[in-house]
């Protein structure tokens, strides 16, 4: 297969001047009054034909005006934008309509545009009507169209004059569920058919299961591209990363030695071969062994409690060795160890923090611990926190 | 250029169509408003300088002859205006079409120029009947104005590039074009004759190249003053060179163009 769009070294620098004055003094005497807001820098990838292509990212990290250039209404600083064939684009809710122009017009409009002969539009002009649902406005002028409908429109222009590339920017939350659905199955087909997708959207889910590849931007630059599952993990990590409040840097650490009376002094993450590790897939064993001093001072039974915290805060699960009525293992003087075994890890795909800390025999304060990053990746099509144990019937 | 403009014929024929419908949409007289338009003005540039100022055109100073001098300059000289200060604001006013695809912004002023075109033209045409009931149509010669048509329209074409480009930068430009179209009706010879100027003016109104335009189309209607062959090699040289900045205008500044709007 060709690459059908190929992109390189892409960078798009917007000028803001500061005011038509300062345009006019950098243009006439050549000093530089504006600002710069470097869009995309250095973007490269390429796309084969009847690839799937999603670009996620946060506000403002360039998806928009990357798709912007692929369709053409805006062009790179520097770097080179190949697409071959015929694009069409739904930017940022809405076509390219005249507002004067009926909607009937402004399909032959954009047929036009798209270098059709008049005979081609003609034969295309029915199925674009019937898909927009429009057939009594299609006279009128688009101006008169209620958003809705101007979005079906659009949607059915974008689509129906047979496009090679298809980009759709946050297009595809259209209209009520019925036309949604439509949408989706259209696109669904167009993928079949072996068309070219460039997609952004900020539904995750959306990009995951319609494209195979993906591109996170972040401020311009390309952090992560591949398969669609890893790059939108990652990027929903990083989301859940930045949520994440402060709450947990309180209790961090390990405790000075003097005032403790107890604390984990060594914890360590391994899989069911006891290799340490810090990546799991669903379904594996997770072997977290700790070991902790209890010192004189200490009163009571020692127990290890285990906390597992989810990379936005979100506390997934808690444990200690007293609720399970477990015995620590005696290893040395004042040292104790155990091993925490969760069999079948029934977490989903995502970064974790686990915590293990000593307790006393209320099994509710926790003491100094020891802090794990590990994250869990698990099969694409599954959402959520954890696997719950199901059946269908 | 040209092949931009042609690949799109059919999206310019419908862009003057509509420009041209939807100025008379609603009216009772419809596209004669646009003979209507020219005729009106006509009779009041006659009535105030040739029977109230009594000024003269050549020899002849009767009220018909003034009209037919008239004529000849008013109706280039106002698709002209028109056609220059509609496009300086093209861009902005389809700023729909050109941010949502992949839009020819050649297409724009070209439809607003040729739209302005069209008056000119359906003006001419009953001008000529007027001229051949009077017999004062220049009979050998006035088919030679269909090539300063051409002219004049890559004139105009290339100076409306330039404005639509330059507006979209600076909003003042369709502002300043307003009291520069004020000062250039007076310095070009559109109601009195150039000859009737005194010496002393005479260098300005030579050096506009639109006095030459003028005294071409009177020269192929009426038949009179002959035009000097360097004022209309003059005209002509501008008409290309406007025509060649606008292009090289719109190549310029087409990239930094679409993010302003």
């Amino acid at each position: 297969m060709s690459s059908i769009i190929r992109v390189s070294g892409l960078s798009k620098v917007y000028k803001h001047y500061w005011g038509p004055r300062s345009l006019l003094k950098e243009v006439i005497f050549g000093v530089v009054s504006h600002h710069q807001q470097i869009a995309l820098k250095d973007v490269g990838f390429e796309l084969a034909e009847g690839e799937a292509f999603g670009v996620v990212g946060n506000n403002g990290a360039g998806k928009s005006t990357l798709l912007k250039i692929l369709a053409g209404t805006a062009f790179p600083s520097s770097g080179t934008v190949r697409v071959t064939g015929r694009v069409t684009a739904l930017l940022e809710l809405g076509a390219g309509f005249h507002p004067e122009f009926s909607g009937r017009e402004n399909i032959y409009f954009n047929g036009a545009l798209l270098g059709l002969s008049r005979e081609d539009i003609r034969a295309r002009e029915k199925e674009i009507v019937e898909f927009s649902e429009l057939q009594d406005f299609i006279g009128k002028p688009v101006k008169t169209y209620s958003s809705g409908m101007y979005l079906r429109l659009g949607f059915a222009v974008a689509t129906g004059f047979d496009p090679s590339v298809l980009i759709i920017d946050e297009a595809l939350a259209v209209g009520d569920q019925h036309f949604q659905k439509k949408c989706t199955d259209r696109i669904l087909g167009f993928r079949r058919e072996g068309r070219t997708l460039v997609f952004c959207s900020h539904n995750l889910y959306q990009v995951k299961t319609l494209c195979e590849r993906a591109m996170w931007l972040d401020k311009g630059v390309v952090r992560a591209i591949g398969p669609s599952d890893q790059v939108v993990e990652a990027y929903t990590d990083e989301l859940r990363q930045e949520t994440k409040t402060s709450s947990q840097n309180g209790n961090g650490g390990e405790p000075p030695a003097e005032t403790a009376d107890s604390w984990v002094s060594e914890a360590v993450m391994t899989g069911a071969n006891r290799e340490p590790k810090s990546e799991f897939l669903t379904g594996e064993t997770l072997r977290l062994a700790i070991s902790g001093v209890f010192r004189s001072g200490f009163r009571g039974r020692p127990a290890f409690g285990v906390s597992i915290v989810r990379n936005d805060g979100l506390s997934v699960f808690v444990t200690s060795s007293i609720q399970a009525n477990a015995e620590l293992t005696r290893a040395g003087e004042d040292t104790y160890a155990a091993v925490l075994i969760l069999p079948e890890l029934q977490l989903l795909s995502g970064a974790y923090l686990c915590h293990a800390f000593t307790t006393d025999q209320d099994g509710i304060q926790a003491y100094g611990g020891k802090f794990i990053r590990f994250s869990v990746k698990s099969e694409p099509f599954d959402q959520g926190l954890v696997k719950l144990d199901h059946r269908w019937e | 250029m040209l092949t931009i403009l042609l690949d799109n014929k059919y999206l310019i024929r419908e862009l003057v169509a509509r420009d041209v419908r939807s100025r008379y949409i609603g009216s009772v007289v419809g596209v004669f408003w646009s003979i209507l338009n020219p005729l009106v003005q006509l009779i009041l540039y006659t009535v105030i300088f040739s029977l109230v100022l009594k000024l003269p055109f050549e020899e002849d100073n009767s009220a018909g002859r003034f009209a037919e001098y008239l004529f000849c300059a008013l109706l280039p000289w106002m698709a002209l205006q028109e056609g220059v200060t509609r496009s300086s604001r093209t861009f902005i006013e389809n700023s729909a079409l050109i941010k949502k695809m992949r839009f020819p912004l050649e297409v724009l002023p070209f439809s607003v120029v040729m739209s302005a075109f069209f008056h000119q033209f359906l003006g001419t045409f009953v001008f000529v009947l007027i001229l051949m009931g009077n017999q004062t149509l220049n009979v050998n010669l006035f088919g030679l104005a269909f090539l300063l048509f051409i002219f004049q329209i890559l004139m105009i074409y290339g100076l409306s590039l330039l404005v639509s480009c330059l507006n979209v930068f600076f909003r003042d430009i369709a502002q300043i074009l307003g009291v520069l179209f004020m000062f250039l009706f007076w310095v070009t010879p559109i109601v009195y004759a150039k000859s009737r100027a005194p010496e002393s003016f005479r260098w300005v109104l030579n050096l506009n190249p639109l006095t030459h335009m003028v005294e071409a189309y009177r020269f192929v209607f009426l038949g009179s003053p002959t035009p000097s062959l360097a004022g209309l090699a003059y005209w002509i040289g501008f008409c290309l060179v406007s025509y060649y900045c606008g292009i090289f205008i719109l190549r310029r500044t087409r990239n930094e163009l679409v993010d302003l709007i």
